[in-house]
């Protein structure tokens, strides 16, 4: 067997290549060619795009006839004094759909703008997939949306401002992410913004469906498409919170499905005009706080006991603390591995003694064979050495986890220090949340820059630290720093697990002799329904510099971690969009060599 | 009795092993047998001097018509479902009106969806003329007229149990284990190099793998290194040495060749020697978890290993479903690098345990495994199915 299967993806490529000949008869021979081109290229879509639009059209219409299902898709759109060309660019995005099977129902929110209701009335003459209603007076976008939602008649909606527009293949997109999941409720997609030359700027890669992030952020945005059955028992928009009705509109919906899909791709243009909140969040006032109103309310149905502010900072994002004040019921211990002590251990312990706030029910120190520091208990901490064998910190953590007689486990390293007061009662907030497994703080380093917000796996370091070198008190990517997210792993520098779940998922694999154990641990709990979740606040400092780090892999910790994970790691990280560059979790976009690079990719196994 | 065995790749590959000896056996108990092939029929003498006839596909014609004008009871083997059998094997039937019997070797679902990075579903819906412009005729099935194959055959022989679900038709079936040479793979066999010529001392725990690393098994074969590194790590003195072409890939390509740095790559050697090879190891370890590809396989170096009289480590599936875990074999459920390190530490803090699974696994290699037994039995099936085909075709 092995010959033939060297051969195959070989063998299989010069027959794809050969195989789009007889189709396309149609076509004049250099479309023909260029046709052949796109359907042979790797990273098809994208490749489609840079297609003439005649060709990326007859190779759309191909996919269209090859879906296996064809529901209806309506399209919300309210309209309220818009720019004539924007309007017509709006409707057109619509009439351009590869995919035919759309209804668009436009509401005019009794804007008394007879040129446009006569565009509107002309469109809808010239199209009966289109609807149109005047309604007599402004009564929000809420109320015309909600009327637009009322004329709908398909399996789908979806939402359409009436100055943005769709790319020609989004609904096909939706369509294909429907078939191939047909359980899902609600799919949504990447988007950049149109400016007011209409050129594209500001691209959002987003990440796939993250609970937590959309508690800060108005992260899903458009394109969204939800079951109309779905939107319909949410009961649709909700007037009172005009302005940020589709971040609370999601909430609602959320509240009934998580399944929720995600289209990495651009699939939306957002116009960023005076007055939109494309063009900079602060343009529609009372923002902030309708946001935070609108996540309280979410958190109160759900009866977590958890409210939302707008951040101190940057009030367009909203963070999380416990309703009460408090920081939950639960109580803390903190666990340390120390091989030799040192003055490393003894600046965390200084900074836990005069961190303030919430006193942690233990401190727990694990070091080697007679090890344990002179006088560590009149620090307040409880020294435990380990018996013999080699020192590792998986083994060490187990240790001190074993020994620890709290429902909370703090993990942290003893190049760590803590510098911001409730700092437990911050860090355990997420954990107030269902389907959170862990929590790690934003490390930063003693310059203030940030060192790690969460980890993204698969890139080419294998585990790579999230916004590193960027200033701490920053937006970051779209409130990646300020707002708490899912991650798909976290240093156990800091890291707060509930204790069942650790001890559910086996504690830390001793097989890892110096790293990676943690972000297996991660692992391990995602593959139990439980995410791991960055949260901004507190902010933790970590001494060890990033030449330490790079210098510190240990190869055969990275392979064991791709033996465990292999899968997984030839996925692209759920919460790190594929259109970033693989070279460093920084959210760079990902140049063209490495779209193609990833693309062309051999295929995997297991 | 005419056996003509329709075969999809070249004359020495792993497939065309088992052909090899099916056929010299098949030929002993007075079977004609040709074995029609891709490319040149001579390199079938890189594997062994073949009792029976041996032609390329091209020469067919010429076959056919030879079997016309000495009319004889014929039966086709069709040695996999795959898109130029099929062609092959439906000329042959058309011209004679014989039966054909198909034989199934792989998770051929798998791989034609690995081939075209498309599920089977999703290809099954494309137009015809698609799909047969998608089919790599030679290595995969036809998405959509294979099923039509596998119905019009009179019966199925399937390399392991686990693929009888592939026979769609329900046709009768039987199980055509290959065998080994166990006089070419036996215990007593010398290395054609020692261990000081290789670096290894007296002290070294020495697994052996011969194979290509190829992208459908980077990730088990990263597992085996990976084990063994981990073994290391934890004090003991176990070596790889390794035969075969790599290809290291997988999500992390670097750390794969990184920790692939400390074994001994000896490269592709030819088949005649790999048993003196063979010959260095302590245990033999097949990496890999009992998933959808290992349960539908049956890696031709398995038998090899067991009829080396030396521990063999290998996934709970396939053969190893008819093995015993601390009898004759250790099995890996999830054949990772944690789970083998585990297993070759029971090697090592167990002598007697080695010995045992030693001479077991060579006692199964020699009750199980025979060619001469399992041609035998494919032969018998072969009458079976002659004689059904001659029932519905009377009573049609």
């Amino acid at each position: 067997m092995a010959e033939p299967i060297r051969d195959l993806a070989r063998r299989a490529r010069r027959f794809r290549h050969s195989a789009k000949r007889t189709a396309k008869a149609k076509l004049p021979p250099r479309a023909l060619a260029a046709l052949k081109a796109v359907r042979d290229a790797p990273g098809r879509a994208r490749a489609l795009r840079r297609a003439s639009p005649r060709v990326r059209r007859e190779a759309a219409l191909q996919e269209v006839e090859r879906l296996s299902i064809r529901p209806l898709i309506s399209l919300v759109m309210p309209t309220y004094r818009t720019e004539g060309r924007y309007l017509r660019e709006a409707i057109d995005s619509v009439l351009a759909q590869y995919y035919p099977d759309w209804e668009l129902r436009v509401v005019d929110d009794g804007s008394g703008d007879e040129r446009l209701v006569a565009t509107l009335r002309a469109y809808a003459a010239a199209d009966p997939r289109i609807k149109f209603e005047a309604r007599p007076s402004n009564e929000g976008i809420s109320a015309a949306s909600n009327a637009g939602l009322a004329l709908c008649t398909g399996e789908f909606v979806g939402f359409l401002d009436h100055d943005d527009t769709l790319t020609e293949d989004a609904l096909l997109r939706v369509v294909q992410t429907l078939a191939a999941d047909p359980e899902l409720d609600v799919v949504y997609s990447d988007s950049d913004k149109l400016t007011a030359r209409g050129t594209r700027a500001d691209p959002f890669l987003k990440p796939d469906w993250s609970p937590v992030y959309a508690l800060g952020a108005m992260y899903i945005g458009h394109l969204l498409i939800v079951r109309r059955a779905v939107a319909e028992a949410a009961g649709g928009f909700d007037p009172a919170f005009d302005k940020i009705q589709d971040f609370e509109f999601l909430l609602r919906v959320s509240e009934r499905t998580d399944r929720i899909g995600h289209i990495p791709q651009i699939l939306y243009h957002w116009r960023a005009i005076p007055g939109s909140i494309a063009a900079g969040a602060e343009e529609k006032s009372g923002v902030p706080a309708l946001q935070a109103r609108a996540v309280t309310a979410h958190l109160e149905r759900r009866g977590i006991g958890l409210l939302a502010e707008p951040h101190p900072a940057i009030p367009h994002r909203a963070v999380l603390a416990h309703r009460d004040g408090g920081g939950g019921a639960e109580r803390v211990s903190i666990v340390i591995a120390s091989e030799r002590g040192g003055a490393a251990l003894d600046r965390l312990l200084d900074s836990l003694r005069d961190g303030g706030g919430r006193a942690p029910a233990e401190t727990i120190v694990v070091t080697g064979p007679g090890a344990a520091p002179a006088g560590i208990e009149s620090r307040g901490a409880r020294p435990i050495e380990l018996d013999g064998g080699t020192f590792n910190r998986a083994r060490a953590n187990n240790a001190g986890a074993a020994a620890a007689s709290a429902e909370l486990l703090l993990f942290l390293a003893e190049d760590s220090q803590v510098a911001e007061p409730d700092w437990i009662e911050r860090l355990a907030v997420p954990l107030a949340l269902p389907g959170v497994g862990a929590v790690g703080p934003m490390l930063i380093r003693p310059d203030g820059l940030v060192e790690e917000a969460g980890v993204a796996i698969g890139l080419e370091e294998m585990a790579s630290p999230m916004s590193p070198g960027v200033p701490a008190d920053g937006d970051g990517y779209y409130g990646s720093l300020p707002c708490a997210h899912e991650v798909s792993a976290l240093s156990s520098t800091c890291m707060l697990v509930r204790r069942a779940d650790f001890e559910a998922a086996g504690g830390f694999n001793e097989f890892y002799a110096a790293q990676f154990e943690d972000y297996d641990l991660c692992e391990r709990l995602a593959g139990r329904g439980l995410a791991a979740v960055y949260s901004p606040r507190p902010a933790v400092i970590t001494h060890r510099t990033p030449a330490a780090r790079r210098a510190e892999t240990d190869i055969v910790d990275r392979a064991l971690f791709v033996d465990c994970w292999y899968d997984e790691l030839l996925r692209a990280d759920p919460y790190f969009n594929p259109g970033f560059s693989r070279r460093s979790a920084d959210y760079a976009p990902a140049n063209w060599r490495e779209r193609v690079h990833r693309a062309s990719a051999p295929l995997g196994r297991r | 009795m005419r056996v003509l065995i329709v075969y999809f790749g070249p004359f020495d590959v792993n497939s065309a092993i088992q052909a090899y000896h099916f056929g010299n056996e098949l030929t002993a108990t007075d079977w004609e047998v040709t074995l029609c092939g891709l490319g040149d029929p001579a390199r079938m003498s890189a594997v062994g001097e073949p009792r029976f006839a041996c032609i390329s596909h091209d020469d067919l014609d010429a076959e056919i018509a030879r079997c016309k004008r000495e009319p004889k009871e014929t039966i086709v083997f069709a040695w996999t479902p795959r898109e130029r059998v099929r062609w092959l094997t439906e000329k042959v039937v058309a011209a004679l009106g014989v039966p054909y019997v198909i034989h199934l070797e792989d998770n051929e679902y798998y791989l034609l969806e690995s081939a075209t990075g498309r599920t089977m579903g999703e290809l099954q819906h494309l137009p015809i003329a698609e799909q047969d412009a998608l089919t790599p005729v030679d290595l995969a099935i036809h998405p959509t007229n294979h099923l039509d194959f596998l119905r019009g055959a009179t019966g199925i022989t399937v390399i392991t149990e686990a693929l009888n679900e592939f026979n769609v038709a329900e046709r009768p079936h039987r199980v055509a284990r290959p065998g080994i040479d166990s006089e070419r793979f036996r215990p007593d066999l010398v290395p054609p190099v020692t261990r000081a010529e290789l670096g290894l001392s007296d002290e070294d725990f020495v697994l052996v793998y011969h194979g290509t690393i190829h992208y459908a098994n980077q990730h088990e074969m990263l597992s085996l290194y990976l084990a063994v590194k981990l073994l290391q790590r934890r004090g003991r003195r176990v070596k790889l040495v390794r035969l075969g072409h790599t290809e290291f890939g997988g999500p992390d390509p670097g750390s794969f060749r990184a920790i692939a740095d400390g074994a001994i790559e000896l490269g592709p050697v030819a088949w005649r020697h790999i048993p003196n090879y063979l010959a260095l190891a302590d245990a033999y370890v097949q990496p890999g978890p009992a998933d959808d590809f290992n349960r539908y396989r049956l890696p031709s170096k398995l038998p090899e290993f067991l009829a080396m009289g030396r521990p063999v480590i290998l996934p709970h599936c396939n053969i190893g479903n008819d093995l015993t875990h601390g009898e004759n074999a250790l099995l890996l459920e999830d054949g990772n690098a944690m789970e083998i390190t585990q297993r070759v530490e029971d090697l090592l803090a167990d002598p007697d345990l080695a010995k045992r699974l030693g001479d077991g696994s060579r006692r199964f290699a020699l009750e199980q495994l025979s060619w001469e037994d399992n041609a035998a039995g494919l032969g018998g099936f072969f009458q079976e199915m002659m004689a059904l085909a001659a029932t519905a075709g009377q009573a049609a």
